[in-house]
């Protein structure tokens, strides 16, 4: 791997999405700030509310939207896709800056809320609890959204795509699990394989059944994530050019 | 450096139910500019994506540079120049930004080389690309694909779009100063009048097969139009190596790919007839067009095929 072409696409990717990162660690800290100070509604909720509804759900849509289907709708990808560049390296800084834009703006208003309202309400480590899991959930549904609307050809579609995959993880999510039998592959899949899951142990912090409800997760989304990726970088090399 | 630039061999493609290219078998020589003709949806773009190794042939070989496509796809890019139709760029950046942008990616990229294409194309390095003019970007694209010497050019219609004067100046001053270096060629385009006095060798592509492959004045000399009366025309018959015949009144005139064989037979029959020369745009509308009418006419009998 070519140190120098990274840091020359790293450079394309900072250019482009610098205005989406600083709009949305603006705006997710900003109202944070507001919902703290003027304490509208308990501390819990609000963060919940900002950390978890707005940086989770919403952000990797906003996210998704930006990312690639910009680029192949003007058609600079077509001319990307043709220099001496693997497509598993473009991808991978693609993915990484989308992480970073779905991250930075959770973990900002976490360490709003965590300045603001630290210790008055509801500690700071579940103030840290929510935030973490909140910028996992972000980043979990950012690669499932990514994965299924890579080769969409304009930001409205992608978006689409984004908003399908979160509205079928919220049905998902309202499932009651506990019909199922236990420990089979559905139930892993109903209850771990979702990326909103770590929502149900958020509330439940500070407990063991929370870490073990997280790790549960993560062991199970990691594979999940792998072959999403590969799929996604399959998908990525045969991208059909976009029609004029 | 081996001999061949691009060696294609029986190479098929299909999207879904539609096949694109049927067992497409063609060679171009190092050094030479080669001219790859076909009409829109011949699958000549189809044929670029190959060679650039941006799709993958259902069937049959490829190889560029002597490396096989695709798997070398990485190396053949690098040592390829490429620039696509209407290609687009990072609209945002400035020129200085996209020379320095798509240097990293080309390990023999030459800073001086694209300084100098920069002052003879007279583009402005602070401009943003999207402000810069239609030539201004396809002179852009020129640069960027020349700037890394490349042993091997491919240029898909890159000036479709252009005026015809800015066409002519950007083919002439081009190839002629790749030709000038040795560089081969290999020149896509469906503007027949603005490769002829460039191309060395020319292929005709007609729906996914190459219908022609052979150099420049061969094919002039080989292919012409005979005018003859008709009942010289049915004297004659059947004539070797036609293309497309047309009656006027009690005239023929007919376009052979055989003329040496034709002009051995007139002679040898004591018939006069009038030969004319043809230029590239007709003998690629014979070739394609020609052979169009014949499909056609074998379920309609038109009046225009002799049988």
């Amino acid at each position: 791997m070519n140190i120098k072409i990274i840091k020359a696409l790293v450079w394309k990717e900072w250019h482009e999405q610098r205005g989406r990162l600083a709009f949305g660690c603006v705006l997710l800290m900003s109202l944070m700030a507001i919902g703290l100070k003027s304490r509208l509604l308990p501390d819990e909720v609000t963060i919940y509310f900002i950390s978890t509804f707005l940086g989770s759900f919403l952000l990797p849509v906003f996210v998704v939207l930006g990312l690639i289907a910009p680029e192949r709708e003007d058609r600079s990808l077509d001319t990307l896709l043709a220099q001496p560049l693997a497509t598993g390296t473009l991808l991978g800084i693609k993915l990484a800056t989308g992480l970073v834009l779905c991250i930075a703006p959770v973990l900002g208003a976490t360490l709003v809320a965590c300045v603001m309202a630290g210790a008055r309400e509801i500690t700071v480590a579940y103030i840290q609890h929510i935030g973490l899991g909140s910028a996992a959930m972000a980043s979990v549904l950012l690669i499932w959204s990514l994965s299924l609307s890579c080769r969409q050809i304009s930001e409205a579609r992608a978006g689409a795509v984004g908003l399908v995959v979160l509205g079928i993880c919220l049905l998902v999510f309202g499932f009651n699990v506990e019909k199922i039998e236990a420990h089979t592959v559905l139930y892993w899949g109903l209850r771990y394989g979702n990326p909103l899951a770590p929502i149900r142990s958020m509330s439940t912090y500070p407990s063991q059944q929370a870490l073990d409800h997280f790790s549960a997760y993560i062991l199970v989304q990691i594979p999940i994530l792998v072959g999403l990726s590969i799929w996604t970088a399959w998908r990525f090399k045969t991208l059909p050019r976009t029609n004029k | 450096m081996s001999d061949t630039a691009i060696h294609i061999q029986s190479v098929k493609k299909s999207f879904r139910s539609k096949q694109v290219l049927d067992d497409l078998t063609l060679s171009v020589p190092a050094g030479k500019t080669f001219a790859f003709l076909g009409r829109n949806g011949a699958g000549k773009t189809t044929t670029i994506r190959m060679l650039l190794g941006q799709l993958k042939p259902n069937a049959g070989q490829l190889q560029v540079l002597g490396l096989d496509v695709p798997r070398k796809r990485l190396e053949i890019r690098r040592r390829i120049g490429y620039l696509a139709e209407d290609q687009q760029m990072f609209g945002w950046m400035k020129v200085a930004q996209i020379l320095k942008f798509m240097k990293p990616f080309y390990p023999t990229w030459d800073d001086a080389l694209a300084d100098r294409y920069l002052k003879a194309f007279e583009l402005p390095l602070k401009t943003r690309i999207k402000h810069l003019s239609k030539g201004q970007n396809c002179r852009l694209g020129l640069l960027l694909a020349l700037a890394h010497r490349p042993e091997l050019v491919i240029l898909d219609d890159p000036t479709l779009g252009l005026d015809p004067i800015m066409r002519k100046e950007l083919l002439r001053d081009v190839i002629d100063h790749l030709q000038g270096q040795g560089v081969t060629v290999f020149f896509s385009s469906h503007l027949l009048y603005e490769i002829e006095p460039v191309a060395d060798m020319v292929a005709i592509l007609d729906r996914g097969r190459i219908v022609k492959q052979a150099c420049t004045d061969q094919l002039r000399e080989q292919v012409k139009q005979v005018i003859l009366s008709k009942q010289d025309y049915d004297a004659l018959a059947p004539l070797d190596g036609l293309l497309d015949v047309k009656q006027h009144d009690n005239q023929v005139a007919v376009i052979t790919d055989a003329m040496p064989k034709v002009q051995a037979k007139l002679q040898q029959s004591d018939i006069r007839a009038r030969i004319v020369d043809l230029n590239l745009d007709e003998i690629f509308e014979a070739y394609v067009i020609g052979k169009h009418h014949e499909h056609q006419d074998n379920k309609s009998a038109s009046v225009e095929r002799v049988a």
